[in-house]
């Protein structure tokens, strides 16, 4: 496992895969997020499943990228549930999630017209960046990974 | 071992209750709300159907279906006999643009708990647990006693939503293993309940009074969902307040506002639905004026 930050150029360069990759289509990003659309029973079994990888595996390290809409984060409820996500993850001995909380429409909207949008960062593979800056392929990738709103 | 008739699980569920959750939903229901949210969770047979929006009317399915339970419409879309469907998967398989699916599967209770147990780091971190909904789960209550049992036996909190219009034995059955009870009550007046679901509401009320001395309120709540046209009335929500308040004064009420999201799912079924289309869910000041019509009678959520 070696895709951490470069899941889509080492994508670009992978031919097609058995699970329906198609040719130079990007890799799972992080190296351990799920392939997009493949975690249809939620996060809770996302993150049972990459609980049972060994980490030894990660050459380069690794991570998981779970992405959240703002509507969660809205009332105190929401917010004590997920930091029992957390607590969670963390008795799952997980190394490292990173999570983002940017609505879809936001970011559809910030690349129709960045200048309206200069301060809206995202954590992207260990790193945070502006969402403006980064490059096409790099943001349509973002705005594919799953985001749960916890429905 | 007993079987069961599941419709979905929701995992990560966090608006049922405490904590993160996953629901179980039954398929089966002796109700017929014409606003109905979960339509698949009627009828407790497994069903296949064709989703208009996907479906190009190619006609495979009816050459297809061993029983010959499809044939085309007059729209040109297919229509499936549900009496001659023996749910034998055929067509959904056959279906060149996925068009088709059944609508439940069968599940021994081991099966179900062990899949409801995989959460368990995340029920005892957050407080939650299992809840039961549907349909109406007690229309499989020995069912839904055998996978609560396993729950509990684990230490996971187990919950239910039911509109308690079954035998009394039944809501019995599952005392001992159900934590928590989301009781329905719909409407305070039985012809109107008659008229509307189909089935008048003397056997539920009688139900949560049983209810209520069986169990401390605390582990008990009445719910009235808000229907714009139907449920959402001043003198009902009063009454229903009064009907709860009569059995124990201290089980709180909630009202549920309206989800207007079952409309699409109408359409994707092609299920005919007399239902009023295009409503919308109330607002704030709304909800507000509704907890008033309750206020002074009961504690309201």
């Amino acid at each position: 496992m070696y895709t951490v930050s470069a899941h889509v150029p080492m994508g670009a360069n992978v031919g097609a895969s058995p699970d329906g990759r198609k040719a130079g289509a990007p890799l799972a990003d992080g190296g351990m997020s799920a392939v997009y659309g493949r975690d249809v029973n939620g996060p809770t079994a996302l993150l049972k499943s990459v609980a049972r990888i060994d980490g030894k595996l990660g050459s380069n390290g690794t991570l998981l990228n779970m992405k959240f809409l703002p509507q969660f984060f809205k009332s105190e409820e929401g917010i004590g549930k997920f930091s029992s996500l957390l607590r969670a993850f963390v008795a799952l001995r997980i190394n490292h999630v990173q999570f983002n909380v940017v609505n879809r429409e936001d970011l559809l909207a910030a690349q129709k017209q960045p200048e309206l949008f200069p301060n809206l960062t995202i954590r992207v593979a260990g790193y945070t960046a502006y969402f403006t800056e980064l490059s096409r392929e790099l943001q349509d990738e973002i705005i594919a990974r799953t985001a749960y709103d916890g429905v | 071992m007993t079987k069961g008739m599941v419709f979905s699980l929701q995992r990560f569920s966090v608006h049922d209750g405490p904590g993160i959750r996953t629901t179980v939903f039954l398929k089966g229901c002796p109700l017929r709300c014409p606003w109905c949210q979960n339509p698949e969770g009627l009828v407790r047979a497994a069903r296949v159907w064709n989703f208009d929006n996907l479906c190009v009317g190619c006609g495979k399915c009816t050459n297809v279906c061993p029983a010959g339970a499809i044939r085309m419409g007059s729209d040109g879309r297919p229509v499936i006999d549900h009496h001659l469907c023996t749910g034998c998967d055929t067509c959904i398989r056959e279906c060149v643009r996925n068009a088709l699916a059944v609508d439940g599967w069968e599940v021994s209770a081991a099966d179900l708990a062990k899949t409801l147990l995989a959460d368990t780091v995340f029920f005892t971190a957050s407080g939650g647990g299992v809840s039961f909904s549907g349909g109406e789960p007690l229309c499989q209550a020995e069912f839904v006693r055998d996978v609560a049992e396993r729950c509990r036996a684990s230490g996971i909190d187990t919950a239910i939503e039911t509109c308690l219009e079954v035998p009394w034995a039944a809501v019995e059955s599952v005392l001992g293993v159900i934590d928590h009870f989301l009781v329905d009550i719909k409407f305070a007046d039985p012809e109107r309940h008659r008229s509307v679901t189909g089935v008048g509401n003397e056997r539920i009320l009688d139900n949560f009074r049983r209810l209520t001395a069986a169990l401390p309120a605390d582990r008990l709540r009445a719910r009235l969902p808000l229907i714009p046209g139907f449920t959402a009335h001043a003198d009902n929500i009063a009454a229903v307040a009064d009907i709860v308040r009569e059995a124990n004064a201290d089980v709180p009420l909630e009202l549920l506002n309206f989800n207007p999201l079952a409309e699409a799912k109408y359409r994707r079924m092609a299920l005919p639905n007399d239902f009023p289309s295009g409503l919308r869910a109330f607002t704030d000041e709304e909800m507000a004026a509704f907890r008033n019509a309750a206020a002074g009678r009961i504690r309201v959520l």
